[in-house]
């Protein structure tokens, strides 16, 4: 089996290289999508930043170049049966290896149908990467109605559609889709407030 | 009597006309000192007479507008462009905060800092982030000085800014009328009006208004440029200031600058007025609350829960 692994790898070296700028899901990808059409002459466009249609990993670095190497999902799993049971990093012997997996009980096929270079709903349908939110709302609908709401998800640009366009999150934009959980960050510096602390300073409020 | 002056001698009348003159015009010297040391540091003459906003012509409202920007590049250095944006027709703006998703980073707050040329000492901003036990909705416990990674498991965070209520006590309050609600429902001070009584500050139940104790010092080069007269050109000295939805890029129909720097999409913008608008989704679908209803401020600035 690692045989095998490694001859693809091999193979693939040479025609790999050229999506070698591309790297993991979460590539930001501009697609227009037009907005409904009861809307003034002159609409701007919703722009999603979806992810990229067809995610790769890195599988190595070109010796001569120092560029890493990718390859696309197909590479190797059209000719590697994806155990089902698999749910954790831990459990693989290469590849993928230290890849967080904190969503629920999700193994990887719940989401990914490799063979095919695509996503796969719950149904069997398959689904291309850039509509991956719809694969998200098969559990998680509320966020996926409050988005198509314009009230889940960051957003920048007009809110007047009528001047401008503006430019909407996707799903994978906040969220791992792996380990999706917003994690802990530092926030921005707290007021200097002469009212809070002596150390701000509080000469001028006797 | 003439022969005498003739002769180069002073009589008593007048040498007292003289101390007379003397200590008069020494009086006054001193009766207009306040004004003329204010006038070389304070701002000029023209400033001085300046009429409210309302009442200037659009000439005479353009000079004010270039005197600004004249102002400006003198005392900051920065070139800077300070326009007149007036409020769009059949808009009234509201703005929703879902606290479920609020991580308390404020990002916000820091965009707001950036955006509305803020005085970089005082780290100001018109919002104000409560990190507030789960479960409290005690304003008074809250603390806006936390600075430890967030969100903490037991709390959850509130930002605050003005609300801009319909029934504004700051605007009840103001002896000058320096501060009043446009058409649009934002509630805008008039920098160059303000007398800086601080009734106003007294009066906001939201610690929405802030005071310039000293002139914001900003490096010219953080400056942002594109200002408007209402909202974020530099404040000057002893005059009060607020959040104005940024006027100056919504009445364009940008989104405001905190709605942009969150990384949550805690935050929803748009005009009360169009039916289908994300606003609107959200009062109509949401259980939204305003901040002290008690109070009949009746505030457009609205908060919600997801579950």
């Amino acid at each position: 089996m690692r045989a095998v692994g490694i001859g693809a790898i091999a193979v693939l070296m040479a025609f790999a290289l050229r999506s070698a700028a591309l790297s993991g899901p979460e590539q930001e990808q501009a697609s227009p999508v037009t907005a409904s059409d009861d809307l003034p002459a002159k609409v701007g466009r919703v722009i999603i930043r979806r992810p990229k249609s067809r995610p790769a990993i890195t599988i190595g670095t070109d010796p001569k170049t120092g560029e890493p190497v990718t390859a696309n999902c197909s590479t190797c799993h059209s000719n590697r049966v994806s155990d089902r049971t698999t749910n954790s990093a831990d459990q693989l012997d290469e590849f993928h290896q230290g890849m967080a997996m904190a969503h629920g009980g999700s193994t990887c096929v719940t989401c990914h149908d490799a063979a095919a270079d695509s996503l796969r709903l719950a149904d069997g349908r398959l689904l291309p990467y850039e509509d991956s939110m719809q694969l998200c709302g098969q559990c998680h609908g509320p966020q996926l109605r409050d988005w198509r709401h314009g009230a889940h998800g960051g957003m920048a640009g007009y809110w007047d559609l009528t001047k401008g366009d503006r430019i909407r999150n996707h799903c994978t934009v906040c969220h791992d889709p792996h380990a999706p959980a917003i994690e802990q960050v530092m926030p921005a510096p707290p007021p200097n407030d002469r009212f809070l602390n002596s150390s701000a300073g509080n000469q001028d409020h006797d | 009597m003439t022969d005498q002056e003739s002769s180069g001698g002073l009589d008593r009348r007048t040498a007292m006309k003289a101390a007379g003159a003397t200590l008069g015009m020494a009086a006054f010297a001193k009766a207009v000192a306040p004004i003329v040391e204010w006038t070389t540091t304070g701002g000029s003459v023209d400033e001085f007479l300046q009429k409210h906003y309302r009442e200037l012509t659009p000439d005479q409202l353009e000079v004010v507008l270039r005197r600004i920007e004249a102002e400006t590049l003198e005392d900051y250095g920065a070139k800077v462009t300070v326009e007149d944006v007036p409020p769009l027709e059949n808009t009234k703006f509201g703005y929703a905060l879902n606290l479920s998703v609020c991580i308390g980073c404020r990002q916000c707050a820091e965009a707001c800092h950036e955006e509305n040329n803020h005085d970089r000492a005082s780290h100001n901003s018109y919002i104000r982030v409560l990190e507030m036990d789960k479960g409290s909705m005690d304003m008074e416990t809250g603390r806006v000085d936390y600075d430890h990674a967030v969100p903490q498991s037991d709390k959850f965070y509130m930002p605050i800014q003005c609300q801009q209520c319909d029934n504004a006590p700051c605007v009840t309050v103001c002896p000058i009328e320096a501060t009043w609600k446009e058409p649009d429902g934002i509630v805008t001070v008039d920098y160059n009006w303000c007398i800086g009584c601080r009734y106003c500050e007294a009066a906001c139940p939201y610690h929405a208004r802030r005071f310039n104790w000293s002139k914001p010092e900003i490096p010219a080069a953080e400056i942002n440029p594109d200002q408007s007269y209402l909202s974020n050109r530099i404040r000057p000295q002893g005059v009060m200031e607020k959040c104005t939805f940024c006027l100056h890029r919504t009445r364009k129909g940008k989104m405001p600058a905190c709605l942009e720097a969150c990384p949550t999409g805690a935050r929803v913008f748009g005009n009360l007025l169009d039916p289908d608008s994300e606003i609107r989704w959200v009062l109509e679908n949401k259980r939204v609350f305003v901040l002290k209803e008690e109070l009949g401020t009746r505030p457009q600035f609205y908060y919600f829960f997801d579950e």
